[in-house]
C-alpha cells in the first residue's frame, strides 16, 4: 500500500473513475430513467401499451422456454463432459476441451447457420452422399427444439467451465475418505462428488440461462423464418419495423429482459445460499479415477459426441462454401472457390464489414487496456476499496444480455450529444461505445489476475530506487503485466469478433459487422457466400484461440479459459 | 550521513494499533537490528522509515530534514533509502545487470560511469559472472545478493533490510552474513535490520532493538542486552536461560528455597522487584544448596542442556558434561544473577512460543 501523494496518481484515478461511470454506469442509469419516466406517465405510456400486447408476453414464454430447456440441455452436457474430465484418467483432455471450447467461440449465428446446412433438403452435405430428406420436407431446425438444442450446445461450455473450476478444487482426501470408508467409485460419485459440486452446477446453469435469454444469433436464424419470436428477436422486428414510439416500447422489452435475467440471478444466489462448502483442504493432486476396461468406451463415446455437435455441422459449413451456387452437388468436379473470392474481393459489403469488425475489435481491445490496466493496478494491486467496488459496475454491462445494452445505448445516443453536438447513432461509434462498455470484464480479468499475484515489493523497490510513479508503471509493471494484456486483447478481439446482438440492434447502412453481415448474407438468400463468410470468421478465431494457447505458459491460472 | 530519528511514531490499521508511539535514534552508520515475534510491529516500523506507509501519529527525521508525519509524507523514491526484501523483488524481466543498474537509471546515469557502478556493485557481491542472466535462473543466495547489489550502487544514505535471509536455509544464511557486513563497511551507511532471529540479530548489529506488541521493549547492545535484559519477556527472549521469583534480598542476596546467590542490579532498579534472570552458564552442579530435579536432559554436541524443577515448582536451567536422566535429584549453586529493573505484565507465555 504505497501512501503517495502525486498528482500523476490522482488523475490516473479520475480518469478511471469516469470511464468506468461513463461506459458502465451511464447507459443503465439512462434505461432505467427512460423506464420510470415512462411509467409515471401511466395507462398512456409505453410501458403499459407494450405489456398488454399479446405479442409481448408470446415472446416472454417463448424465451422462458427456450432459455430454461437449453440451461437444463447444458446442465446435462457440459456437467457430463466436466466430471468426465476432471475426473477420469481418460487421454487427450487438452485436445477434448479445446473442442469443447468451440461452440462458445464461434458466433452463435455461424452455428446456427452451420446446423441448417447439415440438415434439410438442401444440405450440400447430405446430398453429396445422397441422403437428403426429398425436395419440399420441412427443414426439421425451424422449431423450437431446434432453437433449444443449438442453445444449450452452445452454453454447455458455461457449464463446463464453472463446474470443473469447482472439482478442481475437491480435496483428493474427501474422495479418499470415502474409499477407505467401504465406498466405490458410484458410490462416492452420487454420495460426495454431486453433492458437493451442485453450486458449480447451479452458477453455470445461472451463466447459461441468462447468456441463453440474450441470445439474438439462434433464435434470429431459426425462429424467424416460421415467426417464433423470442424476446431479443421480437425486439429486433420492433427496431427495423420503425413504427411509432418504438423506443418506448423496446426500452419496456428490454426491461422485462433484465428482470427475468435478474430473477434467475436472485433465483442462483437463493439456491447457493445454503450450499456454501468451504472446501479448504490442499488440491494439489487433481482427482483421477482410474476407469480401467471402460476408459475406451467412454473416450469413443465423448469423441462421437464431439463429432456430432461440431465436427458435423462445421462440415457441412465448409462444404456449402465450395459450391458455385445454391442446390449444387459437392463432388471433384463442381468444387470452387469462388465464394471465397466473391467475399474477399468482389463483394463492397463483405470486405466492408470486415474492416468494420477487425477495426472495431483492435480499437475497443486496445482502448479497453488503457482503462482497466490501471483499474486491476489500483483494484488488486494497491488493493484500494473504492476501486473494488467499482468492479461490481464493470460486470454489470457483460452479465446484463447484449440486448439490454444496446437499447441502453440507443436511448443515450438517439439525439445528439449536448454542448458538443456530436451524433454518435448511426455510426461506428455507437458499437464502439456498446462494445467498450460490454468487454470491459473481459478485458480487465486477465490484467487483475495478474496484478493480484504481483508481489508488492516489485514496485516498494523501484520506489526506493528513486523511480517516479510514472517510470514505475512503464519500466517495472507494465512490463511485468504485459503478457496478461496482450491475452485481454486477443480475449476481447475474439468477443468483439463473435459478437452479433450488440451490433444488431445498433448498425447502419455501411456500418455493418462481420456477425450482423452473416445474418444479412443468409437473411437475403446468399446461403453459399454466408458459409464463406462464416468459414473465414472461425478459421480467424482458431488462429487466435491458438495463439492464445501458445502464450498460456506466461499467463496467470484461468486467464485461458480451456487450460488448466 | 545523518542521524536517523523516530519520535513518538505510531500506526494504526483501523482499531489494531501495528506500532504504540515508539521512539529510536541510529546514529550515521550504525547497524541497528528489530528484532520481536512475528506481528511485534517491527516491519511496519521498517515500512513507515522506507515511506511505504504513513504515519498514524509521530515523525521520523533524517537529520535536520523531516521524512514523515501524520500531515505529509515524502514519497519513497525521494527518500534515497535502500531497502531489502525477504521476496529479494528483483524484477524478471530485466537482466541481474539491469536490476542492479535500475537505481543509476532513475538517477539519469550513463555511458562508462553507468557500467562502472554496476560492474562495482556486481564484484562486491561476487556475481560479476552472472551479469547478463535472468534472475529466474539464480538460486536464493545468488538473488539477495544480486538485490544488496542494486542497494549498493545507489549509495544510500539509510539500508532497510527486511527479514532478508528468512527465506534462506541455514547454511547460506552465515555466508550472507558475510556479504552484509562487507556491505555495511563498504557503504558507511545506517543499516536497519529486521529479523525474528536473535542469533542473526547478535551476529550483526551494533544496537538491537527489542521490539513487542508494536512497543519498543529494550534497545542496547547485544551483550548488555543479554546480560541485562530490562524485563521479563526480554530475558525470555532473548537467548536461554529462567525468570526466578526469589523469596526475600537480605544482605546483598538473594534467597531462594533457604539458598542464596549474589546478584547484579542497574541504578534504575525497583526495589520491588524480586524477578531475576538466571542464564544457565551461571548455574553449576555439584555441592551447592539447591535442590533440584532433572525434567529433561537434551544432547548439544559440545554438552548437554537440562531443565530442572527447583523445590518450589520453579523452572532452572544448566549445562552439564554428564547425561542426566529424567527424575534424578542433583544439588547446583547459582553462581550469579541479573535483577531485572520492571516486572512487566507482559504475557510471556506467548512471547515465547510465537518465537519458538
Amino acid at each position: 500500500m504505497l501512501y503517495l501523494k502525486l498528482r500523476q496518481d490522482y488523475l490516473l484515478k479520475g480518469v478511471v473513475l469516469g470511464a468506468v461511470l461513463l461506459f458502465c454506469g451511464l447507459p443503465v442509469f439512462r434505461l432505467a430513467v427512460e423506464i420510470s419516466t415512462d411509467i409515471s406517465l401511466g395507462m398512456q405510456s409505453s410501458f403499459i401499451d407494450t405489456l398488454s400486447r399479446n405479442a409481448t408476453w408470446t415472446a416472454a414464454i417463448h424465451s422462458l422456454i427456450t432459455a430454461s430447456c437449453s440451461t437444463l440441455l447444458a446442465i446435462i452436457l457440459g456437467g457430463a463432459w466436466s466430471y468426465a474430465i476432471a475426473l477420469t484418467d481418460i487421454r487427450g483432455k487438452s485436445l477434448l476441451v479445446f473442442c469443447l471450447m468451440l461452440p462458445m467461440m464461434i458466433p452463435p449465428q455461424v452455428t446456427a447457420l452451420s446446423w441448417v446446412q447439415l440438415f434439410g433438403p438442401s444440405s450440400v452435405l447430405l446430398n453429396t452422399f445422397n441422403l437428403a430428406p426429398p425436395l419440399g420436407s420441412p427443414q426439421p431446425l425451424y422449431s423450437e427444439s431446434g432453437i433449444i438444442l443449438l442453445l444449450g450446445i452452445q452454453q454447455a461450455p458455461l457449464v463446463f467451465l464453472s463446474l470443473r473450476a469447482y472439482l478442481r478444487n475437491l480435496p483428493r482426501e474427501i474422495v479418499e475418505a470415502a474409499r477407505c470408508s467401504g465406498a466405490n467409485p458410484g458410490h462416492v460419485w452420487r454420495h460426495h462428488i454431486l453433492p458437493l459440486s451442485t453450486p458449480g452446477l447451479i452458477a453455470g446453469g445461472g451463466i447459461a440461462f441468462v447468456s441463453s435469454l440474450g441470445n439474438f444469433g439462434i433464435p434470429a436464424i431459426l425462429g424467424i423464418p416460421f415467426s417464433y419470436y423470442s424476446l431479443p428477436t421480437l425486439i429486433y422486428q420492433r427496431l427495423t419495423d420503425f413504427g411509432s414510439n418504438v423506443l418506448g416500447s423496446v426500452a419496456t422489452l428490454a426491461f422485462l429482459i433484465g428482470c427475468i435475467a435478474a430473477m434467475a440471478v436472485t433465483t442462483q444466489h437463493l439456491l447457493l445460499k445454503n450450499r456454501d462448502f468451504r472446501l479448504n483442504g490442499i488440491s494439489g493432486q487433481p482427482l483421477s479415477f482410474q476407469l480401467g476396461c471402460w476408459r475406451l468406451p467412454v473416450e469413443i463415446l465423448l469423441w462421437t459426441i464431439l463429432v456430432l455437435i461440431l465436427v458435423l455441422p462445421l462440415t457441412a459449413l465448409l462444404a456449402s462454401s465450395l459450391v458455385p451456387a445454391f442446390g449444387v452437388q459437392l463432388s471433384p468436379a463442381t468444387i470452387s472457390f469462388s465464394a471465397y473470392r466473391e467475399v474477399l474481393f468482389h463483394q463492397d459489403a463483405t470486405a466492408r464489414a470486415f474492416t468494420n469488425s477487425l477495426s472495431l475489435a483492435t480499437s475497443c481491445a486496445l482502448l479497453l487496456l488503457l482503462i482497466t490496466v490501471p483499474l486491476a493496478y489500483f483494484s488488486q494491486h494497491r488493493k484500494q476499496l473504492w476501486c473494488k467496488k467499482l468492479l461490481v459496475l464493470v460486470d454489470l454491462p457483460f452479465a446484463l444480455p447484449g440486448v439490454v445494452l444496446s437499447i441502453a445505448c440507443i436511448l443515450l445516443f438517439a439525439r445528439p450529444i449536448p454542448i458538443l453536438q456530436l451524433s454518435l447513432y448511426g455510426t461506428l461509434g455507437i458499437i464502439l461505445f456498446a462494445y467498450l462498455a460490454r468487454f470491459m470484464a473481459v478485458s480487465l480479468k486477465p490484467v487483475s489476475a495478474s496484478f493480484a499475484q504481483l508481489d508488492p515489493a516489485m514496485e516498494e523497490a523501484a520506489a526506493s530506487c528513486g523511480a517516479s510513479f510514472s517510470r514505475r508503471m512503464r519500466e517495472i509493471l507494465l512490463p511485468m503485466v504485459s503478457p496478461a494484456a496482450g491475452a485481454s486483447v486477443i480475449l476481447v478481439f475474439l468477443h468483439a469478433c463473435n459478437e452479433l446482438t450488440v451490433s444488431a440492434l445498433l448498425w447502419s447502412a455501411k456500418h455493418e459487422t462481420l456477425g450482423i453481415l452473416i445474418f444479412n448474407l443468409d437473411d437475403g438468400g446468399e446461403s453459399v457466400l454466408a458459409a464463406a463468410v462464416s468459414v473465414l470468421i472461425i478459421c480467424l478465431i482458431m488462429l487466435l484461440m491458438f495463439l492464445l494457447d501458445r502464450k498460456a505458459s506466461d499467463l496467470p491460472k484461468g486467464v485461458i479459459p480451456w487450460r488448466d | 550521513m545523518a542521524r536517523l530519528t523516530l519520535t513518538n511514531l505510531s500506526k494504526r490499521y483501523g482499531k489494531h494499533i501495528a506500532l504504540d508511539s515508539i521512539n529510536l535514534e541510529a546514529a550515521p552508520g550504525e547497524f541497528i537490528a528489530l528484532l520481536g515475534p512475528s506481528g511485534c510491529g517491527k516491519t511496519t516500523t521498517l515500512r513507515l522509515i522506507a515511506g511505504f506507509e504513513q504515519p498514524s501519529a509521530g515523525e521520523i527525521h533524517y537529520g535536520d530534514r523531516c521524512l514523515a508525519t501524520a500531515e505529509e509524507t515524502i514519497p519513497p523514491e525521494q527518500r534515497n533509502m535502500a531497502v531489502v526484501f525477504q521476496s529479494y523483488a528483483l524484477w524478471p524481466h530485466l537482466s541481474v545487470a539491469e536490476n542492479v543498474g535500475y537505481p543509476l537509471r532513475t538517477r539519469y546515469i550513463k555511458g562508462k560511469h553507468y557500467r562502472e557502478k554496476v560492474q562495482e556493485a556486481l564484484a562486491t557481491v561476487e556475481m560479476t559472472e552472472f551479469s547478463q542472466r535472468s534472475p529466474a535462473d539464480l538460486s536464493g543466495g545468488q538473488r539477495q545478493r544480486v538485490a544488496l547489489a542494486r542497494c549498493l550502487v545507489m549509495t544510500p544514505s539509510v539500508v532497510l533490510l527486511d527479514e532478508p535471509l528468512a527465506n534462506l536455509d541455514r547454511h547460506l544464511r552465515a555466508t550472507m552474513e558475510k556479504y552484509f557486513s562487507r556491505f555495511h563497511k563498504k557503504t558507511k551507511a545506517t543499516m536497519l535490520y529486521v529479523t525474528h532471529d536473535q542469533g542473526e540479530a547478535m551476529a550483526l548489529a551494533d544496537r538491537i532493538a527489542v521490539m513487542g506488541n508494536g512497543r519498543m521493549e529494550q534497545t542496547a547492545s547485544p551483550e548488555q542486552l543479554y546480560r541485562e535484559p530490562a524485563n521479563t519477556s526480554v530475558a525470555k527472549f532473548i537467548g536461554e536461560g529462567v525468570c526466578l521469583q526469589a523469596e526475600e534480598i537480605r544482605q546483598g542476596m538473594a534467597w531462594i528455597s533457604g539458598s542464596a546467590f549474589t546478584f547484579r542490579q542497574g541504578r534504575d532498579c525497583s526495589t520491588e522487584s524480586l524477578q531475576f534472570c538466571i542464564r544457565p552458564e551461571n548455574v553449576t552442579l555439584g555441592d551447592g544448596h539447591v535442590h533440584a530435579e532433572i525434567a529433561r536432559c537434551q544432547f548439544r554436541g559440545e554438552r548437554y542442556f537440562l531443565d530442572m524443577v527447583l523445590e518450589d515448582g520453579q523452572g532452572l536451567c544448566a549445562y552439564s558434561n554428564l547425561r542426566h536422566t529424567p527424575g534424578e535429584r542433583v544439588r547446583c549453586s547459582i553462581d550469579d544473577g541479573w535483577r531485572i529493573p520492571t516486572a512487566t505484565t507482559f504475557d510471556q507465555q506467548s512471547m515465547k512460543a510465537s518465537y519458538m
